[in-house]
Formats: structure tokens, C-alpha cells, sequence
């Protein structure tokens, strides 16, 4: 490697010297880009290396997760995001966490909601109604329009596993139908929770709450808790 | 202006309390340890203040983001890299987004690319890596060429041996664990170089692997639609670093926490010359530097040993992790736009012929 580039460097060092000369030592605006094999080398690999890299991560794909309020466009939140993290820091109720490897590396460091430490209620409390993870974006990948509002902005659906909530063992926990401010949940005449599907946005209040798997878990094998949000259309009541 | 308002203040406050006589060996004691000015010193601080920023603000729930794009809302330093990528990516006209590239670019017109060594936290990692300050290992491989080049000439002595002497007290912030014999024969090169003043092995380029880096990423972001180069830039990985171990105080782990610096250190072990070969980042403001005219380093000629006695000296040029050459901006490895304002070659000077101004001087 260093022979070669020896011979190289010859002529590219004669002819500064001669162009130098000429100037008489002033800087020369159209003096040659003096790039040795070595540096093309370096420009082929990078060229390559940049396109190959957004290719093959893009043909990794990724799973469908769930997105903060305005994020619900993956295309739009995909291209904008900056993975800067501005959303986790803002969000009031830790409910914003940077996705890891989990869903494909296309999504690394992008917003997923994570209800175990809290809910979304689109910072009505917090900041009137405006929620402050959008605020925050740097870019708008997560941007609402103007006639989003809470009620109609579904950040994903819940999945009920009846065979792991207290509330089908007749232990008559509500504590799912008490927290939901959207009356999305509706109990049977054994006190059992059911879901209303057109009223869910996908807050996570429900999820934030249950006791199962935080209170130990009726039965052996439960992985999440009895009720969890899961993108669209992976809901359901089984 | 710079170096005025930092280091008078300091020098007359001394001389009022103290006299002249008793403060003069105090002085020379310090500077054999640390012969930097204040503001050199602070300048190995920034980085780390600046994620400890970051840091704080995150426990804190403070939105203020981190160095990929600083600041609040809609008005926030974004990443010229970053906002360029994502506009490419998602081909939407997005307000803020514009706003941030105006920032940037105006700081980057401002300050050049400061950035690079004042906020950056890839040196920060190489330094912890230590990874070696590439361009010293560059300049002993062209002092080696240049050796091949003029072993026939027999140079003079009497300068090799006054660059030694130069060399020999060198600036700690880039004396890296050179041995003498390889001190001595950098400087001994340096020397011939100097004595053939027009020899340059390298003039400065326009363009790098750094900007087909960056046009490719930028390329790739527009064909599939996502900031290819954010992914794996090693700026956020830090900061993402520094956010997932935080996150682990709230008991949340994921294997992003493993995914995540190894790919950091990766990056910047495979390629050990990032900030030169690779980092579409400097590429970008490196480009924009060109229409930097303040803080630019100014050589004061009635100063300078070069141009007042006609001694070799080149110590600016040898501490210049850039490699630009201050006397003759054609001569250098890189040109004054890539000047990174860390403020080497004003320390390193022995007759403190260098300040950064604000403004270029209008005399000479």
C-alpha cells in the first residue's frame, strides 16, 4: 500500500511546487484537487457505504409500533424524526421511550409509547390540550392538524386477555373502567370489562392501571399485563 | 478581541496584588505544566459541560434536546446534516425546520466550525478511547516522505537543531506520546521543509471523502426516505448512550443499551479518523466556513520569527490538528475554512505573533 502511494504523491508534490511557483505563493482559487489514490479510495467507499447502508436498512424493514400523539403517519415520522429524543424528555408522564432494536433498526431511538410508567392524556392537564412531545419536535415529525383532537387522534387499540385479568376470575377489579375517561370500557353484569371499540384512542390508561402482572398475575405464563395498547389492528379481546 | 477580554482582566489583577519581582517564577512554573491560555483550558471542558447539560435536562424533563438539535420548540439549532437529511427524506416543507437550518448556518458563518472542537463529543470518545490525534500521525508519515523526498540534499543543521529546541517544549495538548527520537524526527523534517519553503506536499482540497460522504448521505436519505447518516452518526449514538444508561435509573433496560455503544465505539475504532475521512458534519460546515471571516487566526508579522528574523519556526503549523498552514493558506493539508478555533496555534506560538480577533485586522 505505501509503494504505490509514494509514486503517487510524486508528481501531485511537483506539481504544487511548480504552481506555487507560478502564483508566486499567493493562494490559487482553481489550484487542483490534489486527492491521492488512497483519498479516491476513501470517496468510492464512503459513496457506497452511505448508499448501501439506507438500503439495506430500509429492506430490513420494521414492525408496526405504537407512535405519540401526531406520529400516527410512519412514512412522515420516519423521514422527519432526527432521533434527537426531544418527545422523551417532554412528555410529562414518562410515557415517551426511544424504541431500542426490538422492531427493526430503521425505528432505533425513534418515539414508541410505553404505558408502565404512565398514560397519555394528550397533556390536557399539562399544557391545555396541546401535547408538549409535538410542541417539542424539531422537525413536526409528529405534527397534528387542526382538527385533531383527543377523541379522534388513536394512537392504537387495546388487546384484552381475558384469561389474565382479575376481573374474569370474579374478583370484580374495574379498576380499567374507573380510569377511562373516553367510557371506552364497559362492564357486563359479573363486572367483567368490556371493550367499546369506536370510543378507544389509545390512551394507555387502562394499561397503566391494571393490576395484573404489578399485583402478581393469575396465572403462570402471562407475559404483559391483561390489558395492553397494540397497534391497529392487532387489538382484540381473546 | 477574544483573547483580550479573557486574559487582561486576569494579568492586571495579578499585577495589582502581587510585584512584578516574586510573580515571575510562580509563572514559569505553571507553564511548564500547562501552558495553555484560559480559554484553551476551557475548551477541553465544553463537551463534557455540554452533556452534562443534556444530561440534566433530560432527569428533568426539560425538552431542550441535545447537540443534534439544541434548543426550545420551534426555535432550536438543528443539525445542518439532520435538517438537510430529513427535508431530503421526506420532501415536506416544514417551517421550523428552515428556521433551525437558518441558526445553523448563521453560527457556522459566525464561529466556522468551532463546533468541532469546542461542542463536538466524538473527540470527547476518542480522547477516552485514546485514540491518537490523527493528524500528528499524519504529519510524521509526510515528514517521512519529505525525508525520502530530499535525502539527497544536505540540509542545514543549524535549523533542524533550532526546530528541535521548539519541539522539544511542545504544546501538551497535542503532544501525544511521542517518543524523542520520533520528536526529533518530525522537527528535523519540519525543518527541511521549511528550508524549501515551497515544498507542500499537500495543497489544500476543496472537496474530501468527508463530502462524498455527505452527498451520499443525503443522496440516500432522498432515495429511501429516512436520515440515513442520523442513524448512525456518532454525535447522537453518544448522546443516545448517555440518555439509555440514565433511563436505566428508571428501571427501563433494553438491548438498544448494548446495541447502541457498541456501534459508537465501532465506528470510531474502525475508523480512527473520522472527524478527517469520514464526518459529513465537518464536510457540511467546512463548505459553509468558506464564507467565515471572524475568529479566523491572525499572524502579526512585526511578531512572527518567520517573518521578522527569516528563523524556520512552522510550530502554528505543526499543532494544527488541521494541518493548515497559517503563512501560506495554499500550502497546508486543509485550508483556513476547515479551521476548527481551538485556539492550538495562538498557544503554541513562541512569540505570541497569533491572535483570533474578531475581525480581521484592516492594516497589512
Amino acid at each position: 500500500m505505501r509503494q504505490p502511494k509514494d509514486q503517487i504523491m510524486e508528481p501531485v508534490a511537483s506539481n504544487n511546487v511548480e504552481e506555487s511557483i507560478n502564483n508566486t505563493g499567493s493562494a490559487s482559487v482553481l489550484q487542483k484537487n490534489g486527492l491521492t489514490r488512497r483519498d479516491l479510495l476513501w470517496c468510492a467507499g464512503g459513496a457506497a457505504v452511505t448508499l448501501g447502508l439506507g438500503a439495506a436498512i430500509k429492506a430490513f424493514g420494521s414492525e408496526d409500533v405504537l407512535r405519540p400523539p401526531g406520529g400516527q403517519n410512519e412514512d412522515r415520522l420516519l423521514a422527519l424524526c432526527l432521533r434527537c429524543q426531544k418527545c422523551t424528555e417532554a412528555c410529562p408522564r414518562h410515557a415517551i421511550v426511544p424504541l431500542g432494536t426490538e422492531s427493526g433498526f430503521i425505528t432505533m431511538r425513534t418515539p414508541t409509547m410505553d404505558y408502565h410508567l404512565g398514560d397519555c392524556d394528550y397533556c390536557v392537564e399539562e399544557n391545555d390540550g396541546i401535547p408538549l412531545c409535538v410542541a417539542a419536535c424539531p422537525t413536526e415529525a409528529l405534527h397534528l392538524g387542526e382538527e385533531a383532537t383527543r377523541n379522534n387522534t388513536v394512537i392504537g387499540e387495546p388487546l384484552l386477555i381475558k384469561n389474565w385479568c382479575l376481573a374474569y376470575r370474579l374478583t370484580r377489579c374495574r379498576d380499567c373502567y374507573d380510569v377511562c375517561k373516553l367510557d371506552a370500557i364497559r362492564l357486563d353484569s359479573a363486572d367483567r370489562p368490556h371493550i367499546e371499540w369506536d370510543k378507544c384512542n389509545g390512551c394507555g390508561e387502562c394499561e397503566h392501571v391494571c393490576r395484573s402482572m404489578t399485583a402478581g398475575t393469575p396465572v403462570p405464563g402471562a407475559t404483559h399485563r391483561a390489558i395492553i395498547i397494540v397497534p391497529m389492528g392487532q387489538g382484540g379481546e381473546m | 478581541m477574544a483573547e483580550k477580554t479573557t486574559e487582561t482582566p486576569l494579568e492586571s489583577a495579578d499585577a495589582q496584588e502581587t510585584p512584578k519581582q516574586p510573580k515571575k517564577p510562580a509563572k514559569k512554573a505553571a507553564k511548564k505544566h500547562d501552558n495553555r491560555s484560559p480559554l484553551s483550558k476551557l475548551r477541553s471542558y465544553t463537551p463534557l459541560l455540554v452533556v452534562l447539560v443534556c444530561a440534566i435536562a433530560f432527569v428533568a424533563n426539560v425538552p431542550l434536546g441535545n447537540i443534534s438539535s439544541f434548543g426550545w420548540e420551534a426555535i432550536s439549532a438543528i443539525c445542518p446534516v439532520g435538517s438537510l437529511s430529513v427535508f431530503l427524506a421526506s420532501k415536506v416543507f416544514v417551517p421550523r425546520i428552515l428556521i433551525s437550518l437558518v441558526i445553523a448556518v448563521v453560527l457556522i458563518l459566525l464561529f466556522g466550525r468551532a463546533f468541532c472542537s469546542w461542542i463536538c463529543t466524538v473527540p470527547l470518545v476518542q480522547k477516552m478511547l485514546n485514540i491518537r490525534s490523527i493528524s500528528i500521525e499524519d504529519q510524521r508519515k509526510d515528514a517521512k516522505m519529505r525525508e525520502r523526498k530530499s535525502r539527497k540534499k544536505n540540509t542545514n543543521k543549524k535549523a533542524s537543531t533550532e526546530v528541535n529546541t521548539v519541539a522539544e517544549d511542545a504544546d501538551s495538548a497535542v503532544s501525544v506520546a511521542l517518543s524523542q527520537e520520533e520528536r526529533a524526527e518530525i522537527s528535523q523534517q519540519m525543518a527541511q521543509v521549511a528550508n524549501s519553503h515551497a515544498c507542500a506536499l499537500h495543497s489544500p482540497k476543496k472537496w474530501d471523502s468527508r463530502h462524498v460522504v455527505l452527498g451520499g448521505s443525503l443522496l440516500s436519505a432522498a432515495i429511501f426516505g429516512f436520515p440515513v447518516f442520523c442513524l448512525v452518526c456518532p454525535i447522537g449514538l453518544s448522546f443516545a448512550t448517555v440518555y439509555l444508561v440514565l433511563r436505566l435509573f428508571t428501571g427501563q433496560v433494553s438491548w438498544a443499551l448494548v446495541v447502541v455503544p457498541v456501534m459508537l465505539l465501532a465506528e470510531l475504532l474502525i475508523f480512527r479518523k473520522w472527524c478527517y475521512k469520514i464526518c459529513p458534519v465537518s464536510a457540511l460546515m467546512s463548505l459553509i466556513s468558506f464564507g467565515n471571516k471572524t475568529f479566523v487566526p491572525h499572524i502579526n508579522k512585526d511578531k512572527c520569527i518567520e517573518t521578522t528574523k527569516g528563523k524556520t519556526c512552522s510550530r502554528c503549523n505543526t499543532v494544527c490538528p488541521e494541518g493548515i498552514n497559517l503563512h501560506d493558506y495554499s500550502a497546508g493539508k486543509f485550508g483556513i475554512n476547515d479551521c476548527i478555533k481551538c485556539r492550538r496555534c495562538v498557544d503554541a506560538c513562541p512569540t505570541k505573533a497569533i491572535t483570533m480577533p474578531f475581525l480581521p485586522p484592516k492594516d497589512e
